[in-house]
């Protein structure tokens, strides 16, 4: 324990030490204070917030997670040229806690920095501001249903069968769930829709409607209703915006009373039909704790995910020369973040050649891999006021303070000392 | 001249010896193959061939400057690091003569990599523009890009596969051996893909030789010149982790002019550029390596080498 | 495998072929080496250079894997916990943090030997004394001279108090003087029932402090003794071992 807290506190000194690290970290606190100075914005507190949340925690979280994967894919390797690494490897401390001692180090620091642009962006925003938790309607899932579309077109369309043979099953599948996800449902004038959610219970709770309106082909509507929910109603009316948050408050009409819990119910009291995307954009937003709350879970996150960069950096340090470790974790930072795009974006898989299969087969391989670096989008949910789950901060910490660094720092410590050879 | 191209010469093998630098190489190969087959649909046959070039010019300019000033910081960083500086100037060189010297090398092994990627390009825009003929005439979408993927994976593969066999039945070191090749095979690729659009041309030259790409990709030469000459005069003073963040504080400063550079978007409007204004940004770009390599030399001795 | 509980060091037929990628081999680094260091000796392993003694240091310290043949360090495997707590390492040249001062640096390695805080601090500055480094302990070792790096790194190998000291070529780049306090130093340490196990390239002053010698030449040994036995100098009996075919006319180039 004496050695790994020894390795831990040469690394920390070796980040306080350095002058880029040091320029870095006064480079990201300026940028906290200087962007909302600088920053044109739309005109509205929420649009300032939106756009200072996403250009200073976002730029300063992109930045920290790319310096701190160069400097741990070079932590080890460095050491290894300047043959120092060997004179700690021959000391009485585990290979892999040399490797687990620098990705420690290296995620304290990079959790201090993540949280020193944290504080001054609570400074800035934490009073009175608030988060929600995000409920979707309990649908089926999509994949349920696009296997039944699937079964009900295989046992109908034989030029579906020849199509199954020809691209497989694979990709027609994530076709339909695509199709799925994409399926709107049209709420015809004086009709009334309901959906399901989770009951929320709490009569004191806030609760809003959060909805996208468009028409088939994606043009603005002017629709009107009434929203209802446990209790509770909100019109909607006046809309000039395609995203739409409706908040409900109580109400005294015995329709909105006798609802059964849980359903969100929807009566279209316009002139127009209105179309919605109940999978993709219909939310229920149940208030939860305060800005500064969601701020934290949002830095255990980031800083999670900044572990898990580390972890990959240093394992690839142990194994590889600075310049080529350094280039891999650059190369897999940006495919965690081009192959998802590259997947959503492609135009139509049931059209997709053999070439692009196979490049699309890679695309989804890499995005696997790299997923643990793209999984959570914090700085997205504190900028859209939507609450980071407990949930979602424990899965972040368990994979990033705990599975990847001891996974990584097993492979650093079998590999350190193949590379002495 | 002959010391110059002795450090010329140790400067150009010695970037050809790095792995990170073939990694850069087959990785803009790479992009250049992959951009194309994900806007297949979108554009289909008529507009394949602008996919290949824009993926081409955009690697070559924004890899291309990283490669660049990778190349840069390493040979001078490398020099005074390793103690090898100071047996070069134990000899008759002058400290001016040095520096020029090693620079000039740096810019060229950025040509080798930039003539790699240009070879490549070529050949993916004469294969794009042939796959989407043929793709019309068929009605075989996969024909679009086809030929060029296939062109493109033995540019990417070959060098690598031969000079594994060159490493081991030649002794031959495994890094230079695939970049020297990856260089022959995407020029014999270029030469091939043109010679084919000559000769068969799939009815009234519709595929072109598309030599007017040359001035365009000339023309990012400049850029880069000016890249080498600053990485140069920023290693020869600080480290290597500082000298990198100085050259890419100066890319973002730099970054409203590139527009000028990257021609890419001119071609695809049908317009020409004529060798005089490559000429002409070229000499626009005389006065910036010039002063960066005047203050690269005052630095140079200036500095203690030890 | 049994070890007699007075060989520190034994190494039985240890062979280290080095291989290419493709795994051709590249060098016969060592070739069927049997070697033993007996508790208490200063042992000295001599060779020109490429001899294999670096091959052989690394394999006592387990930083390389023998391909053939046994290495046991304190009867254990080299590169158990347990046989490195007991050891201490002098690489040739002092490799240290250039960013840690001269405390923190022999600070660090206590740590890693696994010290508590308080011994630690004691430990580091007896060392920072007998090393005559108490006035630069809070500087960098980045600025400091050969001469002072190779203290620090001395200081850092004997933190531990080891029972077995290794020195790559202890005196290598040192002045006359600092030369002398190395070997006075080395005798003091066996006194003090330490065993030493170093390399040098200058005979004399493997003469000077070595009990028993072993010469490498080509990965072989080609001759082991104890000092007192050799019969004639160091020098003498090494070129006569390791020195034909190596005849260098200096005329002969200058012609």
């Amino acid at each position: 324990m004496r050695a790994f807290l020894q390795i831990v506190r040469l690394e920390l000194v070796a980040i306080a030490r350095s002058k880029a690290m040091v320029l870095l970290a006064l480079a990201s606190v300026a940028w906290m204070f200087i962007l909302p100075r600088i920053a044109l914005d739309d005109g509205t507190a929420e649009g300032a917030f939106q756009m200072n949340v996403r250009y200073s925690l976002g730029v300063v979280y992109t930045l920290v997670l790319v310096s701190f994967s160069a400097v741990a894919a070079g932590t080890l390797a460095r050491d290894r040229e300047a043959k120092r690494l060997q004179l700690t490897m021959v000391r009485p401390a585990r290979h892999m806690f040399i490797a687990l001692g620098r990705i420690a180090a290296l995620t304290i620091a990079a959790a201090l920095f993540l949280g020193v642009s944290c504080v001054a962006l609570g400074l800035r925003y934490g009073r009175g501001r608030t988060c929600d938790h995000v409920a979707r309607p309990v649908l089926e899932s999509p994949e349920v249903e696009a296997r039944r579309l699937f079964d009900e077109n295989m046992r109908d369309y034989p030029d579906f069968r020849a199509k199954v043979a020809e691209i497989g099953e694979r990709d027609i599948m994530k076709y339909l769930v695509q199709y799925v996800n994409e399926t709107y449902q049209t709420i015809s004038k004086d009709e009334r829709a309901e959906w399901n959610f989770p009951p929320v219970g709490d009569p004191d709770a806030r609760v809003s409607v959060r909805i996208r309106v468009t028409d088939t082909f994606g043009r603005l509507e002017k629709p009107k209703g009434v929203f209802r929910f446990e209790g509770r109603e909100g019109v909607f009316d006046h809309v000039n915006k395609t995203l739409v948050r409706v908040s409900l408050s109580p109400a005294a009409a015995a329709e909105s009373s006798a609802q059964k819990p849980g359903v969100l119910s929807f009566s279209n009291d316009g002139d127009a039909n209105v179309t919605v995307y109940p999978r993709r954009d219909l939310v229920l937003l149940i208030e939860a704790d305060g800005f500064w709350w969601n701020l934290f879970r949002a830095w255990l996150v980031m800083s999670a995910v900044a572990a898990v960069a580390v972890s990959a950096g240093v394992f690839l340090g142990a194994s590889l020369g600075r310049g080529v470790a350094g280039f891999c974790m650059m190369a897999m930072l940006a495919a965690s973040v081009a192959s998802p795009a590259a997947l959503d974006e492609y135009p139509d898989p049931m059209a997709a050649t053999k070439a692009d299969r196979i490049s699309l087969r890679l695309t989804g391989i890499s995005a696997f891999l790299t997923s643990p670096l793209d999984r959570h989008a914090p700085v997205a949910a504190l900028e859209a006021g939507e609450c980071v789950e407990w949930r979602e901060v424990s899965g972040a910490l368990a994979s990033g303070f705990f599975v990847y660094p001891v996974l990584f720092s097993l492979l650093a410590g079998l590999v350190m000392r193949r590379k002495l050879d | 001249m002959r010391r110059w191209r002795a450090i010329v010469k140790a400067t150009i093998l010695e970037m050809s010896s790095e792995p990170l630098a073939l990694l850069l190489t087959l990785s803009s190969i790479a992009i250049i193959a992959f951009a194309s087959v994900f806007h297949i649909h979108q554009f289909g046959g008529a507009d394949s061939s602008r996919m290949a070039r824009d993926a081409g010019f955009s690697v070559l300019l924004v890899i291309g400057i990283v490669y660049a000033v990778f190349c840069t910081v390493k040979v001078f960083r490398r020099e005074i690091e390793s103690g090898t500086a100071q047996m070069a100037l134990a000899h008759p060189v002058s400290r001016a003569g040095f520096f020029v010297a090693k620079a000039s090398g740096a810019f060229l092994a950025y040509a080798v990599f930039a003539l790699t990627v240009f070879g490549v390009t070529v050949t993916t825009v004469v294969g794009a523009k042939a796959g989407g003929i043929v793709a019309r005439r068929t009605g075989d979408i996969a024909f679009i890009w086809g030929p060029a993927l296939a062109i493109d994976a033995a540019v990417a593969v070959l060098p690598l596969v031969l000079a594994a066999v060159a490493d081991r039945f030649f002794r031959c070191r495994f890094t230079t051996a695939a970049t020297w090749l990856s260089l022959a095979i995407s020029l014999l690729g270029a030469a091939a893909s043109i010679a084919l659009a000559v000769a068969f041309g799939f009815g009234d030259g519709m595929i072109g030789v598309p030599l007017w790409l040359a001035p365009a990709a000339v023309m990012l030469l400049f850029p880069a010149a000016v890249f080498v000459a600053a990485s140069a005069a920023f290693s020869v003073r600080v480290k290597e982790g500082v000298a990198t963040a100085l050259a890419g504080a100066l890319f973002i400063v730099a970054l409203p002019a590139f527009g000028n550079y990257y021609l890419s978007s001119a071609l695809s409007k049908g317009a020409t550029i004529p060798w005089s204004r490559v000429f002409a940004a070229g000499l626009a770009a005389v006065p910036f390596v010039a002063s960066f390599g005047l203050l690269g030399i005052h630095l140079f001795n200036q500095r203690d080498i030890s | 495998m049994n070890s007699a509980p007075d060989n520190v060091v034994e190494l039985n037929s240890v062979a280290k072929t080095f291989r290419d990628f493709w795994m051709r081999p590249t060098v016969k680094a060592v070739d069927g080496l049997d070697l033993t260091v007996a508790r208490g000796e200063v042992f000295g392993l001599l060779g020109p250079n490429g001899s294999g003694k670096s091959t052989t240091i690394k394999m006592i310290l387990g930083l390389i894997k023998p391909g053939a043949g046994t290495v046991r360090l304190f009867g254990l495997p080299p590169d158990s916990i347990a046989a490195r707590r007991r050891l201490g390492y002098l690489p040739e040249l002092s490799y240290l943090h250039p960013f840690l001062t001269a405390r923190e640096t022999i600070s660090y390695y206590a740590g890693l030997c696994g010290l508590d805080s308080r011994t630690s601090k004691e430990r580091t500055s007896q060392l920072l004394e007998m090393t005559g480094l108490a006035d630069a302990a809070g500087r960098a070792v980045g600025g400091f001279s050969k001469g002072m790096a190779r203290r620090v790194a001395l200081a850092s190998a004997l933190v531990g108090r080891p029972e077995l000291l290794i020195l790559d070529e202890p005196t290598s780049g040192l002045d006359p003087v600092s030369t002398n306090e190395v070997k006075t130093l080395v005798k003091t340490l066996v006194k003090g029932g330490m065993t030493i196990l170093m390399t040098s390239h200058l005979l004399a002053d493997a003469e000077d402090v070595c009990n028993r010698v072993c010469i490498l030449n080509h990965g072989r040994k080609v001759a082991e003794g104890k000092i007192g036995e050799i019969g004639s100098s160091l020098q003498d009996f090494f070129l006569a071992k390791v020195g034909e075919g190596r005849d260098f006319t200096v005329a002969e180039f200058l012609r």
